[in-house]
């Protein structure tokens, strides 16, 4: 495989964990915003009535609507009208508000019990008022005035029942939730962690064994050359990639090098030859220029005109002639 | 995600095309319950009127009186205008614990808007307390009082309809006062119609 196809893996292996990076982030917003969405659900539904559950124990029972009540037919006195009235009206506000919120058929029933209940007490409190005008004993108001609040409190108790088991289901869905996110989260960690530690390896592994491994080795093979070492053989000449198209091409220059040696050396042994054959041979011989000037002469012809090389190197070949002979060869 | 901030925006933009019918969602309550306690605080004052004056004219005045037509009111309109009427409740001999100005909470509502139909609902029932509390206080047991608390049941009703039976208590409370002026000064005429604070 050629590097430039194994950048080209890596580069897609690094996008691809991007994409994988980005893809678990989005999918983490959606279950987040599923598991915010489940506790909002049970903040705005089971904690909110749980809150109007207790509003409405307190505006009933002790300390309510209903000891407002016994007070008014105790003492007779009036302001207790008011205060019944007041505690009604957190009871109507407490009944509307936990049906605003979504109620069961159960809690529906229930909420409808203790409606009916505080209506009852409503128009009681009213009948009182009357008896107690024309100085009816208290005692007496208590025996006409029956109101039986055991089904408005049974009704709160199934209201509590109903509570639980909601905030139950609630809270078993934002647990899913939370967990879901959790576990995502942290599959996606070690799942992305897991790719980045194989791509990491994956990539310093192959640089070392495809490229800088072999490049390190081609640099010590050519330093050898440039020494002047040319038996050292060329490595990675059977690679398909750019490290084996780079040592075919040292292999080439290291080919090349030698057979211009090789060349050198032929051209030394022929001159060599030559030279000795000219040395050695009895008729003289003598080169000139164009100019005529005398660039060399063997032995046998310092011989036959009496001159020592130096004396002759240099000079004109006409030095060398007799005069009429000197005329005609320059003309 | 994409979902939810839709719907959201959507619900943000229907709130704030059509805030009246937003917020009356709001607890459950409805303009059609303030109303309700609306129509017994005027029924209180009529009776007030009565005890007061002894007069029977003034009553039959009253009675006779009805809601003017508002439009395009919010429940924060009628908390402001419920809250200008304190200084009357206070010259009829209402205490502060049942009508005295608005807190700083509710101002702050009322200026942004984020008044509910629970806010005036709580507010209007301490009225009709602080009503009956003046009845108790002013009268002899002869006098029912729980007929000041007359269990109705309205729909339908916007917080125009509540903000016209706040105008109208507003009305015929400005008449008993005047008329209760008017006795303290010994003056015998007739107190004429008095003005509204709030043209329709």
């Amino acid at each position: 495989m050629k590097i430039k196809t194994l950048s080209t893996v890596l580069a897609a292996t690094l996008i691809c964990t991007g994409v994988c990076i980005g893809a678990v982030s989005l999918v983490t917003v959606y279950k987040v915003g599923r598991a915010a969405d489940a506790w909002e659900t049970f903040d705005q539904g089971a904690a909110t009535k749980a809150v109007i559950l207790s509003d409405l124990r307190g505006a009933l029972g002790y300390g309510g609507m209903i000891d407002h009540f016994k007070n008014l037919v105790l003492r007779k006195d009036r302001i207790e009208i008011v205060n019944i009235q007041e505690k009604l009206r957190r009871i109507a506000v407490a009944l509307v508000s936990y049906e605003s919120l979504g109620a069961t058929e159960a809690e529906k029933r229930a909420l409808e019990q203790i409606d009916i209940i505080v209506t009852k007490y409503s128009d009681s409190a009213a009948v009182v008022e009357d008896l107690a005008a024309v100085g009816v004993a208290s005692s007496e108001i208590d025996a006409v005035i029956k109101v039986d609040d055991q089904a408005a409190l049974k009704a709160i108790e199934d209201l509590q029942s109903e509570l639980l088991a909601a905030r139950k289901a609630s809270g078993e869905q934002v647990y899913e939730s939370v967990s879901d996110v959790s576990n995502l989260v942290t599959l996606s960690a070690v799942g992305i962690a897991s790719l980045l530690v194989v791509v990491i390896v994956g990539f310093i592994s192959l640089s070392r064994m495809r490229v800088t491994g072999p490049l390190a080795k081609l640099g010590q093979t050519m330093k050898t050359l440039a020494d002047g070492d040319y038996g050292v053989a060329v490595p990675f000449m059977e690679n398909a990639d750019e490290i084996g198209a780079m040592a075919r091409t040292v292999e080439v220059f290291r080919n090349n090098v030698i057979e211009r040696l090789r060349a050198e050396a032929e051209l030394q042994e022929s001159e060599q030859r030559i030279r000795t054959l000219v040395n050695t041979m009895t008729d003289g011989i003598i080169t000139i220029d164009p100019e005529g000037i005398i660039c060399s002469a063997n032995p046998a012809a310092l011989e036959q005109f009496g001159y020592e090389r130096t004396e002759m190197l240099g000079q004109n070949v006409n030095a060398l002639m007799p005069e009429e002979f000197a005329r005609n060869h320059d003309a | 995600m994409l979902t939810r901030s839709i719907i959201a925006a959507a619900m943000l933009i229907g709130m704030a095309l059509n805030p009246s019918q937003a917020s009356a969602r709001e607890l459950g309550l409805t303009p059609s319950h303030v109303y309700a306690l609306w129509v017994n605080i005027n029924d209180s004052l009529i009776g007030i009127a009565g005890v007061m004056s002894g007069d029977a004219s003034l009553r039959d005045t009253l009675s006779s009186m009805s809601p003017r037509k508002f439009d395009g009111k919010r429940p924060s309109d009628v908390l402001r205008r419920i809250g200008l009427m304190h200084s009357r409740f206070r010259s009829l001999g209402l205490s502060a614990q049942f009508s005295g100005p608005l807190t700083e909470d509710q101002q702050y509502d009322v200026e942004l808007g984020l008044a509910t139909p629970s806010d005036v609902f709580i507010r209007s029932g301490n009225i009709l307390d602080g009503l009956v509390v003046w009845l108790i206080e002013n009268t002899e047991k002869k006098q029912q009082i729980s007929g000041s608390y007359t269990r109705r049941k309205f729909h339908d009703k916007t917080p125009s309809n509540v903000f016209g039976l706040v105008d109208l208590a507003d009305r015929r409370l400005e008449m008993i006062l005047s008329k209760l002026e008017a006795r303290r000064e010994g003056l015998t005429q007739d107190v004429p119609y008095a003005s509204s604070t709030e043209a329709p």
